[in-house]
């Protein structure tokens, strides 16, 4: 294909992307350094109360903002450089907790507390997401062909949900009495509160998560199981590789570059967590960095949104997903390169 | 000449059918709980017996007739 009906063609997509994604972004770096503020007067106020005998009176100094000349709210935007990362991030707090050998400390703060929530989140259901998407593609490929049509539209259903009505399905499960609590109580005969402890809480996302997700590396796999050469298994069979070396040296290592891209998604996804802390009702508890970003983005008592430290909290999640899918993408290039 | 994998023996298969039929419950049971709950007031999310809300015989259903 020649080079310029090769740019025409994919012109269109690089600039969507440019207008979306890549503006979008620059405009968040450039924000997460910069503060706008209203611009206020300091302001004698004399606040004064009923008493006996005389009224109560007290003077203040407060803040006004100094509306212009249109009567609107006047601003002013500066440049504060990595100040809203050190508000993030809070170095000092954090070096005094490692110092101290406090892990405590060190997760009352947003930020590591959320990063610790996210990495466990990720690297747990990442395994278990690999892992059911496979043993269901093979169980299914495994089984009679009548039945596969009704298997994987059933199997599919907890990925065509939407995700939140998903969460709050699975929580009205556990929730209180609800039926799956009150069926373990019945097993147990202990009283069992799910939603009154944080771990229990993260386990239950997890379990969402997973619920949630392994249909899609199912459906992945069932689709790369289609295409196994049937050479590789039949030499495979005559070399006398029982089924457990079949799936290990055949059926694996076909499937590989899928198992490799549903992790790249995932792992892109499950860093993000944010869905689940919000149909669970679980944001007293724990706390990604997505919720956090969106927490500094809802008005405070003033009116006023934190966007340079939102901003700021957004590019650490950019970077902390960039950081993750390095090792794979590397691996992704590396397998490029000996292909070519 | 094609070579056939050797049948699978019968405590497989009846595991593989299992486990199936263990992942469709766990994948279809919230979806349809949140289906009868559409039909139900909110009372019934905590009944003793999922039976008697799926069937509407929930003491929900027989205060409201």
């Amino acid at each position: 294909m020649k080079f310029r009906t090769f740019a025409a063609f994919i012109a269109p997509s690089v600039l969507m992307m440019m207008i979306f994604i890549a503006a979008p972004l620059v405009s968040e770096f450039i924000q997460s350094f910069y503060q706008t503020q209203p611009i206020v007067d300091m302001v004698q106020v004399e606040t004064c109360t009923p008493g006996f005998v005389t009224q109560t009176c007290v003077t203040e100094t407060k803040p006004r903002p100094t509306p212009d000349d249109a009567g609107k709210m006047r601003t002013e935007t500066n440049f504060i450089g990595w100040q809203r990362y050190g508000n993030v991030l809070e170095p000092a707090k954090a070096r005094d907790a490692i110092r101290n050998l406090d892990p405590a400390a060190l997760l009352a703060i947003d930020f590591w507390g959320a990063l610790r929530f996210m990495l466990t989140f990720t690297f747990i259901t990442l395994p278990l997401v690999i892992g059911l998407g496979l043993a269901i593609a093979i169980v299914v490929n495994n089984t009679a062909r009548s039945v596969r049509g009704p298997v994987i539209f059933v199997s599919l259903l907890p990925f065509i949900i939407t995700p939140v009505i998903g969460a709050l399905a699975i929580r009205w499960l556990f929730v209180g009495d609800g039926i799956r609590t009150r069926a373990m109580e019945h097993y147990s005969g202990t009283d069992i509160a799910i939603f009154a402890q944080g771990r229990a809480i993260e386990i239950l996302m997890m379990f969402f998560r997973v619920w949630h997700v392994a249909p899609f590396a199912f459906v992945i796999f069932y689709a790369g199981l289609q295409g196994v050469n049937q050479d590789s298994i039949e030499a495979a069979l005559i070399d006398g590789a029982n089924r457990f070396e079949r799936l290990r040296y055949v059926v694996i290592p076909h499937l590989m570059p899928l198992i490799v891209f549903v992790t790249l998604i995932h792992l892109m996804d499950a860093y993000r967590v944010f869905r689940e802390i919000v149909g669970f009702r679980a944001e007293a508890y724990v706390r990604s960095l997505q919720y956090l970003t969106c927490d500094y983005l809802s008005p405070d008592n003033t009116g006023n949104r934190a966007i340079s430290r939102a901003s700021a909290s957004s590019m650490l999640t950019m970077i902390g997903i960039v950081v993750l899918l390095i090792p794979l993408l590397r691996r992704t290039w590396r397998d490029h390169q000996g292909s070519c | 000449m094609t070579i056939r994998a050797p049948r699978q023996p019968l405590s497989l298969r009846l595991t593989l059918a299992a486990s199936l039929t263990l992942w469709c419950l766990i994948a279809a049971f919230p979806i349809f709980w949140i289906t009868v709950m559409s039909f139900n007031v909110p009372l019934d999310a905590f009944a003793a017996s999922p039976w008697d809300v799926s069937l509407a015989r929930s003491p929900a259903h027989r205060a409201r007739g």
